[in-house]
């Protein structure tokens, strides 16, 4: 029991940062991707779900907080809130404020294009495992991908 | 400095409060011993005495408005107390759940609709025009496709087949099924498309488009250059521009009939385009075939569509393209088979069920 202890506790540390940036790099807010990251690692207690490797621990993790995240736009007591408000301004301070304008022009980008920017240059992830995480298909992907950096640049970011 | 070693940057100074992982970590002490784990906020003390209080009432359909108090301050509480509900009755119809077949993370779903009391809606084939919505209460994801299969006499009801698939195995886990619309007695007859009149050339005018069939190509990236589009944003947030027919408007088409708009030869692509009359309340739809000299059958290259609005009317367009293999068009023929949603009824039908 101990050692089921451990290894539960060690992959919740280990994955912890990595799901609360993909929720916040989808929901630019800092209390609802906490509470993604609790319905993520909520799940993942209650599933008993054991991992064949490194990478289907992560493909796992990042999938749930995806369609976690995707739920949350969906549900319909967040879209009564929503609608008194916009969605939330990004809630981080930077050192750098480079680093701050960067984050707030990604934000600007509908979120499939966040996603999949995230994915892609923060979790280095390939083309084939976004579409697996995300449900769509590797074309569709690409084409996501290619008009985010074509946004970006139009707002002058150095692809 | 790279873009990616920018974001990169960026990123790691995006960081949880440690107390959270803390938090976190201690539920597994407590799921260990066997404690259920509740995720209480401090706002929701207050549900949890009102729960206290509620366990004790009768389940039925009237406990809704305690479960959406719930719902609107702890979503995640709430799922735990839906009730099972196998019969749902509205506007005068029943949708009952009559079978369900599990293998793995697939589950397929026989769902009725017929009439409940002294109505009389069902007698056909029904639909329900993308109004419905799975909700799971355990998997993490779920999606789900619809099938209209018959209408049978002797029982009076029109049965449904749900494909639901999942993240991971169905394990007699809960799940409601919500229908907000059902289009009754559904038809569909075969008509024949008049290609003698093709126009060309054919003058063009530009709409904004809020949906495109695939055809024969997988994306919009992959149209020839003699089919010109904008694109303003993603799909579900911003609109493509296209150059379609000018041709009929709404105002010259019937509100409950198919209208052929156009038929015209331009740059080398055949284009349809048709008016599927108001479809605010009603589905209406073709499947157009166009058959060569050889009497080869094909489906169309490619088709957008758009909508005019009159009104609280909506005349839904469709133009149909083809480019492949329409050189000898004087020996080809057309003709579609035209699908009509009937009547609709509009309803708030929902059954909880298990998936075992």
């Amino acid at each position: 029991m101990i050692q089921s202890l451990c290894t539960k506790e060690e992959i919740i540390r280990r994955n912890s940062d990595m799901v609360y940036k993909c929720a916040f790099s989808m929901l630019k807010n800092q209390m609802d991707a906490e509470d993604i990251h609790q319905e993520v690692f909520l799940k993942y207690i209650k599933k008993e779900i054991t991992f064949e490797c490194k990478e289907h621990e992560k493909a796992w993790f990042l999938r749930v907080t995806v369609n976690s995240c995707k739920n949350h736009w969906k549900r319909a007591w967040n879209r009564r809130v929503s609608s008194f408000s916009t969605e939330q301004e990004p809630s981080y301070e930077m050192s750098n404020p480079q680093e701050n304008e960067l984050l707030e022009l990604v934000g600007r980008l509908p979120r499939k294009y966040r996603m999949v920017i995230h994915l892609f240059y923060y979790e280095e992830l390939s083309i084939e495992e976004i579409s697996k995480i995300t449900g769509g298909k590797p074309s569709t992907v690409r084409t996501w991908l290619t008009r985010a950096r074509g946004k970006l640049k139009e707002m002058a970011v150095d692809l | 400095m790279s873009f990616s070693e920018e974001y990169k940057n960026a990123m790691k100074t995006v960081k949880l409060d440690e107390r959270k992982v803390e938090d976190i970590v201690k539920k597994i002490e407590t799921r260990q011993k066997k404690h259920t784990i509740h995720f209480v906020k401090p706002v929701t003390v207050a549900a949890a005495c009102l729960l206290c209080f509620c366990v004790t009432l009768p389940v039925s359909a009237k406990t809704k408005g305690i479960y959406r108090i719930i719902e609107s301050i702890s979503p995640a509480l709430a799922d735990t107390f839906v009730p099972l509900e196998e019969r749902s009755i509205s506007n005068g119809i029943a949708m009952e759940v009559e079978a369900v077949h599990v293998d793995g993370n697939q589950a397929d779903l026989l769902v009725s609709f017929s009439d409940a009391g002294d109505t009389d809606y069902i007698h056909g084939k029904v639909d329900t025009y993308d109004s419905y919505y799975f909700k799971s209460y355990d998997v993490e994801s779920t999606i789900g496709g619809q099938q209209v299969l018959d209408y049978d006499a002797e029982s009076d009801k029109a049965y449904l087949r749900f494909s639901l698939q999942a993240d991971g195995n169905f394990n007699k886990d809960k799940m409601t099924l919500s229908v907000k619309e059902l289009l009754c007695n559904l038809t569909k007859e075969e008509r024949d498309i008049n290609l003698s009149g093709i126009k060309e050339p054919m003058e063009l005018k530009q709409v904004e488009i809020n949906g495109w069939g695939s055809g024969q190509i997988d994306e919009i990236d992959e149209l020839p250059t003699e089919i010109p589009y904008t694109m303003e944003g993603e799909m579900e947030y911003g609109m493509a521009k296209f150059m379609v027919c000018d041709g009929l408007t709404a105002k010259d088409c019937a509100g409950n009939d198919i209208t052929t708009t156009a038929v015209a030869m331009k740059d080398g692509v055949l284009r349809v385009q048709m008016c599927m009359g108001d479809v605010a309340t009603t589905d209406r739809h073709v499947e157009l075939f166009l058959v060569g000299a050889d009497g080869t059958e094909r489906y169309e290259d490619f088709s957008v569509t758009w909508n005019e609005k009159i009104g609280d009317s909506r005349y839904q367009f469709y133009e149909f393209y083809y480019w492949n293999n329409v050189e000898d068009m004087e020996n080809a023929r057309m003709y579609g088979i035209f699908h009509d949603g009937g009547d609709a009824l509009f309803g708030d039908w929902n059954i909880t069920f298990r998936v075992e």
